[in-house]
């Protein structure tokens, strides 16, 4: 009973803290969509502005052969509005006059592709603004000439008898993958890919409520040092570790409304901002990129106790960050003080552990090296997801149990640190101590 | 029968000893002052009574528990109001006292009795249901008064008690206090910089300083022994010395 009003005390104080309420709660409910409305917005009149201008390009046919006329048909083709240029041109005044690009044949352009030598073509491209409205210009333009090319290409090659297919890939491979003792008929890049972002994805974003989670259960102690209310807490006849405990269940429960609220925001914010890239293919490969991953029918990397073992391994990490939180919390003057020691305290320790597990073999770094990671919590939990990803579940769960015991030695140093009169007497801050008079 | 025993307790702070040997006793129905000036160690005397702070040497015995080796047992005994305390501010005052109640034990007919116990006691009213970060600080030391006696403990540990009160609400808990204690048979140790309020409300005083008491009995028989009018004179006599 006694647990209960004290979960309510601090989810209600909690909840009703401003930091807390927007920080959490309310901002990714309203940034997310907000960002993805105007970049859906954004994208919209990007690609309406596309679609309906019509392109004008500036050509100075210098060569005046074959091959230039060929390619000035090809390009007017692609139903563009051409300014032919005699001489010298001013590039300003061109410009001036909307032209999105200027293209120039020298002289001798048709001869040397005759006498089987590569031909230069100058293109200047007019960038107005550096928006994504000016990408998509420049996309354009790019795409009518690179078809006109292409069209140039297979004259030469029907003109000397070539099968340019042919020339262009005579190998085709087929990529095999294997991977976990089965043989998997898909590249090993796309098989890659595709564990990266389902194994590696989803502890990226629990990372994201972890730490949330620990600016919480810290912010929860600050509160209490700030408002002057620890004092009285102490004296009731209540255990410390209890009080801990109510600390961390309620900080577990708002960091689940704020995942909850940033799911929301943030699924919104895809809704709005990528289903504009599907009718923007020439602008953007993401979409085709993103079909990789759907398309591509891989068996899923995890099977059933590879998830298990995966959430289990995120949970610890959880109760790692929110123990280290409570450190903090305990360590800190108030509020202020353990939100911005929260941050160095966690990001800290967790980049380089990502980074280095993502990148390097722990197992062949030095001696001194390899030590130092080893005593960052954070590696352990890298390392037990990339066991999780490769499917060695034994050694995952070891990595996991260590990243538990320094859980584990977090809370009791917590516990240890709130139980005793260092509470009261212990002030850490980032911030410069003010000069008394 | 002795409800607060000091033993020999000594408590420093970095390298300084903020209290030395101190010794004194509290009887059961009786309101014991502390007095002393600034830094004198009246508030870390408080705090070990309320098993905040541990002493170095010696020991504390509330109702013959210590409150080293016995602390949660202390905790249960003790009601300890603090002189700069706050108040969760988005809780509504009766929330506070309720929540208090339930993790001293206290509850169903019992719980709600104390509660109303509190609400009457603080005088708040109708904005006894109102935030408490919307409380004057007059309206905030009334509910802490309020949470403090409200579980009816049998020893009650208050410093400065009518700090930031107006004259009217300060006699008004003054004699809340007194009544509780002779109510209740409980016993009580205040500290305060208010002499007035001290020889209203004490059966006993011992005036701190550096850490040790120098001086202590009946307020009227430490002002006859200091041939002083009243405790204010003798503080002066005492601290100028």
């Amino acid at each position: 009973m006694s647990l209960t009003a004290l979960i309510y005390k601090e989810l209600k104080e909690l909840l009703m803290e401003k930091t807390i309420l927007i920080g959490v709660v309310l901002m990714p409910l309203l940034l997310f969509p907000t960002i993805g409305g105007i970049f859906s917005f954004t994208m919209m009149e990007a690609a309406r502005t596309g679609e309906t201008e019509i392109i004008t390009l500036a050509v100075n046919d210098l060569d005046e052969g074959e091959y230039s006329k060929f390619l000035i048909d090809k390009i007017r083709e692609s139903n563009v509005q051409l300014i032919f240029i005699r001489g010298s041109s001013n590039l300003n005044e061109l410009f001036d006059k909307g032209v999105a690009a200027f293209i120039e044949f020298p002289i001798e352009f048709t001869g040397k592709i005759s006498a089987g030598q590569k031909a230069k073509i100058y293109v200047f491209y007019n960038v107005k603004t550096v928006k994504i409205g000016s990408l998509i210009s420049i996309s354009k333009v790019s795409g009518i000439l690179s078809r006109a090319y292409q069209s140039l290409s297979e004259k030469l090659a029907e003109e000397r008898g070539v099968d340019l297919e042919f020339l262009s890939k005579p190998i085709e491979e087929e990529s095999n993958t294997f991977y976990r003792g089965d043989v998997l008929n898909y590249p090993p890049t796309v098989m890659v890919n595709t564990v990266l972002s389902s194994v590696y994805g989803l502890p990226l974003v629990a990372l994201i409520v972890v730490a949330l989670t620990a600016t919480i259960s810290a912010t929860s102690i600050g509160l209490e040092k700030e408002a002057k209310t620890l004092e009285i807490l102490l004296t009731l006849p209540i255990s410390r570790l209890k009080i801990l405990l109510t600390k961390m269940l309620a900080s577990t429960i708002i960091a689940l409304i704020g995942m909850f609220s940033f799911g929301v925001g943030f699924g919104i914010y895809l809704i709005l901002a990528f289903s504009r890239i599907s009718g923007l293919q020439e602008v953007s490969n993401m979409s085709e990129d993103m079909d990789v991953f759907t398309n591509t029918g891989l068996p899923p990397p995890l099977n059933s106790t590879g998830v298990i073992i995966l959430m289990f391994t995120i949970f610890i990490a959880m109760l790692l960050t929110m123990s280290i939180g409570i450190l903090v919390g305990v360590l800190a003057e108030d509020v202020r003080g353990s939100q911005q020691l929260v941050g160095a305290a966690t990001f800290l320790p967790m980049f380089p552990a990502f980074f280095l597990t993502a990148f390097i073999n722990l197992d062949e770094l030095a001696f001194p090296a390899s030590l130092l990671m080893m005593l960052n919590p954070y590696t352990h939990f890298f390392r037990a997801i990339d066991y999780v990803a490769t499917g060695k579940y034994l050694e995952a769960v070891s990595a996991t149990m260590v990243t538990g015991l320094f859980t584990l030695a977090f809370l009791i140093i917590s516990a240890w640190l709130f139980s005793g009169e260092r509470l009261i007497t212990l002030k850490v801050s980032l911030r410069k101590k003010k000069e008394v008079s | 029968m002795v409800a607060v025993n000091v033993v020999d307790v000594w408590k420093k702070f970095g390298k300084r000893y903020v209290l030395k040997r101190l010794r004194f006793k509290v009887e059961e129905g009786e309101v014991y002052g502390l007095v002393g000036p600034n830094g004198a160690g009246k508030t870390t005397t408080l705090r070990i009574l309320a098993t905040i702070l541990k002493p170095d040497k010696g020991d504390v015995y509330i109702l013959e528990k210590s409150v080293v080796k016995h602390t949660n047992h202390v905790r249960r005994i003790i009601s300890y109001l603090p002189e700069d305390v706050g108040v969760y501010k988005h809780l509504t005052g009766r929330e506070f006292l309720k929540i208090n109640g339930l993790i001293q034990g206290l509850r169903d007919r019992g719980l709600e009795e104390a509660v109303e116990y509190g609400v009457e006691i603080s005088g708040l009213g109708e904005l006894v249901d109102a935030p408490m970060g919307s409380y004057s600080k007059g309206m905030r030391r009334r509910i802490m008064v309020a949470r403090t006696l409200m579980s009816r403990s049998r020893v009650l540990i208050l410093d400065e008690p009518t700090s930031g009160l107006d004259v009217e609400h300060a006699v008004y808990v003054r004699r809340l206090i007194k009544d509780y204690v002779k109510q209740m048979n409980a016993s009580c140790i205040v500290s305060s910089h208010n002499m007035l309020e001290v020889e209203y409300l004490c059966d006993r005083v011992a005036l701190i300083k550096d850490g040790s008491i120098i001086v202590e009995g009946n307020p009227k028989q430490i002002e006859r022994e200091y041939d002083a009018e009243n405790l204010e004179e003798v503080f002066i006599k005492v601290v100028r010395k």
